[in-house]
């Protein structure tokens, strides 16, 4: 695996100001327990014809899909690899609901159509005219770095040369009351669309190289806290959220470190579900780029720490406290 | 780069029973597994189905599990299939602590979520049956699978309609070349639902009769359920562990359609680039392949559209092909993993599965394998896999040759 992995451009849908990096300096503070995202303006990014029969999710996914690649060196990618936990959510609810208030009669086709989770991945084929390479990951709260892990292999490989990668989910309002009482671990619960092309061709507009990319099934603190050094991840950005339920593995990976690291949070801007850890990507990624840590992000410290350069930032995610994730990011 | 994927373990459970024996003996007497519905509860029992014949229970009781595994369909199978498939590579629990597991999945607990939707949804106050929702998506699936196999480094899911498994085979390949792993299990479960019946119904693709995939006049699919996963390993792993090799991966591709999210391009320039790609990296000329395992649902479009794309490469002269889903069903996320253990059980044993309920040509020279075929000389068969939304995905089997391993 000779090759370079560099983060070549990202955008965003979240509940933060939509294909923006405006969160940055000003973000929103929500005192809710769930918010939904805010629509990003569709205008020169989807036809309105189209746009008009597109469900939520798969309008943010298109206008984060054409923001990054208008934004990259990039016109048609060699693979488009997507992670969603859920899936069209909106659309599969609405067939179920119908289901269980008019029996098996009588269903509406475009639901079905449009409620797989690979409805995502194959539209941007389709408006792109992509026949490359298309996959779709569904696996809890590392669905992302389960595509960035297969778009980072090939291209580390020579498989590929560039993917556009994505991580959408949705989260309707009767799924919030769900999750609730299935994911008490959850304190902001919220909405995620992140569209990254990701190349293994150097550029002045790389936002920073993908040194490294593991998913971990249930791997014992030891093993985890060995996968990280004070040089290489003196900055580590992990999904605390305030909540005991979710923080305790986080706790315990840093109590586990032979060294103390400069901690980093944001979920406390972006919210939490199946896809936060796209933000993850996307908030550290724009640090490299930009070179300064909002305030916000900070954990446990009131002044940003002291560094000359950010050298590298390390995501590490936990879902369930069973699967995790580290994603490395690197100056260029 | 590691270049050779072997294939050293399978198992899988369909509507032609369990393990890849049963499933052997009903390829070779031909019977076919599809009847009418029993398990699943609907009001559609005109659908003929390939359900699996035991019950949740049942599945429960042999694999002695309980809540909440005892009541998802889409993990009982795959446990089961699972097991063989490791059993049958004789790997041992410290070799699987560095292996991966990959399962492809797009119903995942769909069927339990259909089940107690109702109650949640029409009730404002907590109720026992919401947190009956927690373990229904396909992660959830996957990891309940796996946990129950062994203690796997590197859990995924692939989630891509009716190639997830045939994604999950290749994500695993990819993690042997690229020298992440050196074993990886791989494939894919899915089990009936009210809701995935319903919805094929209201793109009326159902057909009332056995489905005839390649007839002139078919009308559409039977659905089916399973589960099927096969090992992987590198070559290097495979020759320490003296592993005994059921073929090899030799070539594959992902490519999409690009063209609509349920129907094919009429030129099938998915299904024909998916191909044409893994020849490629088989380093195989199409007159190289004897046998074609077809994606063959028995819709109108697909069919055709799949025919079109072999004979744009074939032209005339088409290898032998056939669909085995009149077989086992259309078992959706799990086919493209059921169609490589039917394809691996071809190559070792050396015969070609028919072609049931099949008639009259769609075009004069495109007449199925029609008989049990015995034929000693099965080197590569193409293995095709295509989903909703164009996912397309081809996978070659390669007999394996002492000297050629």
């Amino acid at each position: 695996m000779a090759n370079h992995c560099y983060v070549n451009s990202i955008a965003q849908v979240s509940c933060q100001k939509p294909l923006s990096d405006e969160w940055f300096d000003s973000p929103c503070i929500y005192e809710d327990k769930y918010v939904r995202a805010q629509e990003p303006d569709t205008k020169g990014l989807i036809v309105p014809s189209e746009a008009r029969r597109m469900s939520k999710i798969l309008k943010r996914t298109v206008c984060t899909a054409i923001t990054a690649l208008n934004e990259s060196d990039i016109k048609q990618p060699d693979a488009i690899i997507t992670g969603t936990g859920m899936g069209c959510m909106e659309n599969s609810e609405k067939f179920l609901i119908d289901l269980s208030r008019f029996g098996e009669q009588c269903l509406k086709p475009t639901l079905f159509m449009q409620s797989t989770h690979n409805t995502i991945s194959s539209l941007i084929a389709i408006i792109l005219k992509c026949h490359g390479y298309n996959n779709t990951y569904s696996h809890k709260g590392i669905s992302f770095e389960s595509s960035l892990f297969d778009a980072w292999i090939q291209i580390k490989s020579g498989m590929i040369r560039n993917a556009l990668v994505g991580a959408h989910d949705e989260v309707t309002p009767f799924m919030d009351l769900v999750m609730e009482r299935t994911h008490p671990e959850y304190s902001l619960v919220s909405e995620a669309s992140v569209s990254t092309i990701v190349t293994n061709t150097r550029s002045d507009r790389n936002l920073c190289e993908i040194s490294d990319v593991r998913l971990l099934h249930r791997p014992e603190y030891s093993d985890l806290a060995a996968l990280l050094n004070p040089e290489e991840d003196g900055i580590i950005l992990l999904g605390l959220n305030g909540n005991s339920l979710n923080d305790e593995p986080y706790e315990k990976l840093v109590r586990t470190l032979s060294y103390n690291p400069h901690i980093l949070q944001y979920k406390n801007i972006f919210g939490d579900n199946f896809s936060a850890s796209a933000l993850a990507f996307y908030a550290a990624s724009k640090i490299m780029q930009r070179q300064e840590i909002p305030s916000l992000m900070l954990w446990n410290a009131e002044v940003a720490p002291d560094i000359d350069e950010i050298k590298s930032i390390t995501i590490l995610n936990q879902s369930d406290g069973t699967t995790w994730s580290l994603i490395r990011l690197k100056k260029v | 780069m590691e270049d050779k994927v072997f294939v050293t373990g399978a198992g899988i459970i369909s509507a032609l029973g369990v393990g890849s024996e049963a499933t052997l003996q009903s390829l070779l007497s031909g019977g076919s597994g599809i009847g009418r519905i029993t398990h699943l509860e609907t009001e559609h029992d005109e659908f003929p189905v390939g359900e699996v014949a035991l019950s949740n229970a049942e599945m429960s009781r042999m694999l002695n599990v309980g809540y909440p595994i005892d009541s998802l369909r889409t993990v009982l199978m795959g446990i089961i299939a699972a097991k063989e498939a490791v059993a049958s590579s004789k790997l041992l629990p410290r070799e699987l602590r560095t292996a991966a597991f990959i399962s492809g999945t797009t119903v995942g607990g769909m069927d339990k979520t259909e089940r107690h939707f109702k109650t949640v949804f029409d009730s404002n106050t907590e109720t026992e049956d919401s947190y009956e929702l927690k373990y229904n998506d396909c992660g959830y699936s996957t990891e309940l699978i796996a946990d129950s196999v062994g203690k796997f480094s590197l859990v995924t899911t692939t989630s891509t309609a009716c190639s997830s498994a045939a994604n999950a085979i290749i994500l695993g390949a990819n993690l042997i070349k690229s020298g992440i792993v050196d074993i990886a299990i791989a494939g894919g479960s899915e089990a009936l639902t009210k809701f995935h019946l319903n919805g094929f119904n209201t793109l009326m693709i159902l057909d009332k009769d056995n489905c005839r995939p390649f007839d002139r006049d078919r009308t559409g699919i039977n659905l089916g359920e399973g589960a099927a996963y096969i090992v992987l390993e590198s070559e290097k792993s495979a020759k320490a562990r003296g592993a005994e090799v059921l073929g090899i991966l030799s070539g594959y591709a992902n490519t999409c359609d690009a063209f609509h999210q349920t129907a094919s391009s009429e030129n099938g320039e998915g299904a024909y680039l998916a191909m044409r790609k893994a020849m490629d990296m088989a380093r195989l000329s199409p007159r190289d392949i004897d046998y074609i395992n077809a994606h063959g649902t028995g819709t109108p479009n697909n069919d055709e559209t799949e025919l079109a794309a072999m004979q744009r490469i074939w032209d005339y002269e088409l290898p032998k092909f056939s669909s085995t889903k009149a077989f086992t069903g259309h078992t959706t996320s799990a086919s493209g993993s059921i169609e490589a253990v039917i394809c691996l059980l071809a190559l070792r044993h050396g015969f070609l599965p028919q072609n049931l309920g099949w008639k009259n040509p769609i075009k004069d020279d495109a007449i199925p394998v029609l008989e049990k075929c015995n034929t000693e000389n099965v080197e590569n068969i193409i293995n095709n896999s295509f989903g909703f939304g164009g996912n397309d995905s081809t996978l070659i089997f390669s007999k394996f040759h002492k000297d050629n391993g």
